[in-house]
């Protein structure tokens, strides 16, 4: 869908502001009431989802255009999906993420680009990775681990990287302890070393939409030829990208089953092939990416009208999906950490579906990182509140980004490499 | 016109609220004045835009800021007007020339006094985060029936009031205790207690005590001066500390334990006389904590997960639902008092030949209707915010006698039915009725919500006519006008006798309250329109070109 055909639903947003909170009811304190940290940061509407919707509406009836100060408005959004959550609490007419990364797309046509965005984009297509790899360094972090290349062999289970796990060094470990539970659990996995490319899903939410097709079809090509019947990442935002956006944009993995490594973790641990034995005397904090919560929930294309019924009541035909993060991955990542003897798991007043984001997506940490680490420290000073000592996480992106948090250090850990110390 | 940023006025606002937090970017202001019902505003039937876009918006943190920026409005002769939470078509510009203060950085809970039983408050802490604060303190208030994700501030000193604990705890505008005030002239003004220095205790003194000019019944609506902290009224609250819940959508939310000594009722009546008769009982009696009224096809709507859920419960479940009913929430502070309540429910209805709703009492229903009651959640906005598209209350904020207000129930169920077989607003069988019920019963507030689609000319012109109908109705048959109903319809039609007659009605309020706060508005700053009475021929002049502009002046 193009922006103008969201702005008929857009005209029904009443400006409630709901957008700028977690789920009223849910609140358990003043300081943690918040749920986007866009308008959190900034303040002024248009920083909300509803702020968007009604610039995009504007836009749409050329009542101004993308100046400097708009642009800086559309970019500051980490397109956590907060926003759309809440909206469709409330009514199913108005799709304020869409909006939002709509917004982010006309800049793109307009040329009205970021440069340290223009750069990762310029990444990928030069190398196939957000991170600059050189296509023959990204399976660099499977050495030695005996690992089958699914590009000549067949295997049961395709484990995807992604840019961030195979790209920086300091990762390489939690990629290594995954593949080693995965083994352990008996697995036949493998991967697709240097034909394993960039998803698309970051591009994407910088506003580069073409890049997630060309992306898209490269390595649905190759997975498919891999003959695998589970795909299975550790990257959050790769997660969402296969269950979200290729779908979203006509893009197919067909009867490939689409994982996350806490997934498959939590279903071998609970078919018992994997045992976590290993004491973990720990408190620790749950932190939900938004890319396998809320956004990990699978999309469902609907083509189709809404029709008026008992006088103007808007009723979509055929049915359609109402997205609002409840079908996202939440009890699997903490399933894997209660299976852990030792370790005391208390949950932050912002979580599951109305989590507050960590500040790493949609181009933030690249082009504006006090906003990413302002995004982070709130966050972090939130986990902090739970008293834990240590902030688990199911995302690369995630954890990159929350060490940039100031205060108070806690560890920060993927739940790869917490379940690893317990087998 | 917006400010230029060359301009002297620009840079004195700048340098009061510093850099960041002054825009003048066109679609940034237009944030501000697209709002909830906007659509009904000429010069464009259909759009929710609001004619006048301002000329600039701030973010002030601080009284000082507030202050500095109505100094600088004053000098250079502009207006401003204040704006929290917002969600109603005054929190926009009502004139041209207007500075928008939006008071989002002012979010503060400065107090929580346990023992005087009161908390103070910035403009931009919302319900829920007060509740949450006071509530483990053994402590509630009056959350207004819009939702709890609104200013605390911006309803007990600037806007109606009603919500489900008026039962018990009274309208809003007795719940205002000390007040600090921004007046249109860059003045402070500390009210009540707050005046003498003797704390936020009281609103009436020691100390000047101006509440019935600052508030009066229905607020100001953001257009005099700025109120810039405030003391409002807490009472106890006999229900655990905390509510948790799971199931984030408001038809499922799902108490993860139903409270102890707490129990909620529908109860259904086949005569309104007989409501009536209940209610006063259970008033009397000092039975129930929050009460309050759901139309058979608002409840219906509400019940939906969907839009589509929702179309069929309204054609399936209509017979069983009931049409003359209201509903209490018990919260006692014993078991023996929680059955003694229990015990007075079921003697009333046994009196008044009622019966209790028993379809509530099953799972989510229960949970949910009962944190409804208690916390005003996103059910309301759940319920009419997203089936039309929008909605707005037919008659608008209506305060009457319990026979009046079933009176005027009945007529607006009746009045409403012939929109409905035209196809134009949605069709609720004509009961959309919310109300509250005040001070244990003897005074309701109800609103008869019309579901229509805000971005269809048609339906929101039949809604407008259904607006102006109502009014007449009530002024020629029950001699009782509400003043927000009358100025909706006399916006969106362009009418100034209704004005007329309800002025005369309402002992000429609107016209004292109007001399009254010109004298505190010497500079004349203070966008005080949605207080009196709105600018038509301004609102219908901003809708023209400059060349149509030039000709009527010719």
């Amino acid at each position: 869908m193009s922006l103008e055909e969201y702005i008929e639903g857009a005209k029904y947003c009443t400006r409630g502001s709901i957008c700028k909170w977690i789920p009223p009811d849910f609140i358990e304190s003043w300081r943690f009431a918040q749920i986007c940290p866009s308008i959190s940061r900034y303040n002024f509407h248009a920083y909300s989802g509803g702020g968007r919707v009604i610039a995009a509406i504007s836009l749409a009836e050329e009542r101004g255009e993308i100046t400097e100060e708009l642009k800086e408005v559309i970019y500051r959004c980490q397109l956590c999906g907060a926003c759309q959550v809440m909206c469709h609490l409330i009514t199913e007419l108005v799709e304020p993420l869409e909006i939002a990364r709509e917004l982010k797309f006309r800049c793109v046509d307009e040329g009205k680009t970021l440069p340290a965005l223009d750069e990762v984009v310029e990444k990928i297509r030069k190398t196939g990775s957000s991170l600059g790899t050189p296509p023959a360094d990204r399976g660099k972090w499977a050495e030695g681990l005996d690992l089958k290349d699914a590009t000549k062999e067949k295997v049961d289970v395709l484990f995807y990287a992604g840019c961030k796990l195979s790209g920086d060094e300091s990762f390489w470990p939690v990629a290594r302890k995954a593949i080693e539970l995965l083994k352990k659990a008996g697995l036949d996995v493998g991967i697709l070393g240097q034909k394993e490319t960039c998803c698309g899903g970051r591009a994407f939410d910088m506003g580069y939409k073409n890049e997630l097709e060309t992306r898209a079809k490269a390595l649905i090509a190759n997975i498919k030829a891999s003959g695998a019947g589970t795909l299975v990442t550790p990257c959050s935002y790769g997660y969402s990208t296969f269950k979200q956006f290729y779908p979203m944009i006509g893009q197919d993995l067909g009867d490939v089953e689409v994982l996350h490594i806490t997934e498959l973790l939590d279903r071998m641990i609970k078919e018992g092939k994997l045992e976590p034995r290993n004491e973990v005397p720990l408190k620790v904090t749950y932190h939900d990416p938004c890319h396998l919560g809320r956004l990990g929930e699978g999309y469902e294309r609907w083509e189709g009208e809404y029709v008026r019924t008992l006088g103007v009541v808007r009723v979509p035909e055929p049915p359609r999906q109402i997205r609002r993060g409840i079908k996202g991955v939440y009890d699997p990542p903490r399933d894997v950490i209660r299976s852990i003897p030792g370790i005391d798991l208390a949950e932050m007043e912002r979580r599951r579906e109305y989590a507050w984001c960590c500040g790493g997506g949609g181009g933030v940490p690249e082009a504006y990182p006090d906003f990413a680490s302002w995004t982070a420290s709130e966050r972090m000073e939130e986990a902090r509140s739970t008293g834990a000592r240590a902030l688990v996480t199911a995302c690369p992106w995630c954890e990159e980004n929350l060490k940039k948090g100031e205060g108070e250090k806690i560890e920060i850990y993927d739940v790869i490499e917490l379940l690893w110390r317990s087998i | 016109m917006v400010l230029e940023k060359d301009s002297e006025e620009y840079k004195a606002l700048q340098e009061v609220i510093g850099p960041e937090n002054i825009s003048v970017d066109p679609l940034v202001l237009d944030g501000y004045i697209w709002q909830w019902t906007g659509e009904n505003i000429p010069p464009e039937i259909g759009s929710s835009y609001m004619p006048f876009r301002p000329e600039a918006v701030v973010l002030p943190e601080s009284t000082e800021e507030v202050q500095g920026v109505v100094k600088v409005c004053n000098r250079y002769g502009l207006k401003f007007k204040a704006h929290s939470t917002g969600w109603i078509a005054f929190a926009a510009p009502l004139t041209e020339g207007v500075v928008v203060m939006d008071l989002r950085r002012m979010n503060r809970i400065l107090e929580i006094n346990t023992k005087d039983m009161y908390a103070v408050v910035e403009p931009y802490v919302s319900f829920a985060q007060l509740q949450a604060e006071i509530m483990p303190k053994g402590l509630n208030c009056v959350v207004n029936g819009a939702g709890n994700h609104c200013s605390v501030l911006a309803n007990v000193v600037a806007g109606y009031g009603a919500g489900y604990a008026n039962y018990t705890m009274g309208y809003n505008s007795r719940n205002i205790l000390g007040v600090e005030w921004v007046l249109p002239d860059g003045e402070i003004l500390r009210l009540g207690s707050l005046g003498s220095g003797s704390g936020w205790i009281c609103g009436d003194g020691p100390g000047p005590s101006l509440r019935g000019i600052l508030r009066g019944h229905l607020g100001s609506l953001g257009g005099f001066g700025v109120f810039t902290k405030g003391a409002v009224r807490v009472y106890h609250w006999p229900g655990p500390p905390k509510l948790p819940v799971e199931n984030i959508n408001p038809v499922e939310e799902k108490l993860v334990e139903y409270p102890e000594n707490i129990a909620m009722y529908w109860l259904a009546f086949d005569e309104y006389e007989k409501r009536d008769e209940a209610l006063a009982i259970l008033g009397e009696e000092d039975v129930g904590y929050a009460a309050g009224f759901m139309g058979r096809g608002l409840a219906l709507f509400g019940a939906g997960d969907t839009n589509r859920d929702s179309v069929d419960l309204r054609e399936m479940m209509w017979d069983g639902y009931p049409s003359i009913s209201f509903l209490i929430l018990i919260a006692a502070n014993s078991k023996k008092e929680f059955e003694h309540q229990k015990k007075v429910v079921e003697k009333v209805l046994e009196e008044t030949g009622g019966r209790s709703f028993e379809v509530v009492q099953l799972p989510p229903l229960k949970d949910y209707l009962t944190l409804h009651l208690i916390k005003s959640g996103l059910l309301s906005a759940h319920t009419v915010c997203g089936k039309a598209g929008t909605f707005l209350c037919t008659p608008t904020a209506c305060w009457a006698t319990r026979r009046t207000m079933s009176r005027i129930e009945k007529r607006s169920n009746e009045m409403k039915k012939k929109y409905i077989e035209k196809g134009l607003i949605a069709d609720d069988g004509g009961e959309g009725i919310w109300g509250v019920v005040m001070d244990h019963s003897y005074f309701p507030y109800i609103e008869n919500l019309t579901q229509y689609d805000p971005t269809d000319p048609e339906s929101v012109k039949a809604h407008l006519d259904l607006q102006d109908e109502m009014n007449e109705e009530t002024i020629e048959r029950l001699k009782y006008l509400s003043f927000p109903s009358l100025m909706m319809a006399e916006v969106g039609k362009h009418m100034r006798s209704p004005m007329e007659k309800a002025d005369s009605l309402l002992c000429h309020w609107p016209t004292w309250l109007r001399k009254v706060r010109e004298g505190f508005d010497t500079y004349g700053s203070s966008d005080t329109t949605p207080s009196f009475t709105l600018p038509i021929e301004d609102i219908l002049k901003a809708g023209k070109s400059e060349e149509e502009k030039g000709k009527e002046e010719e």
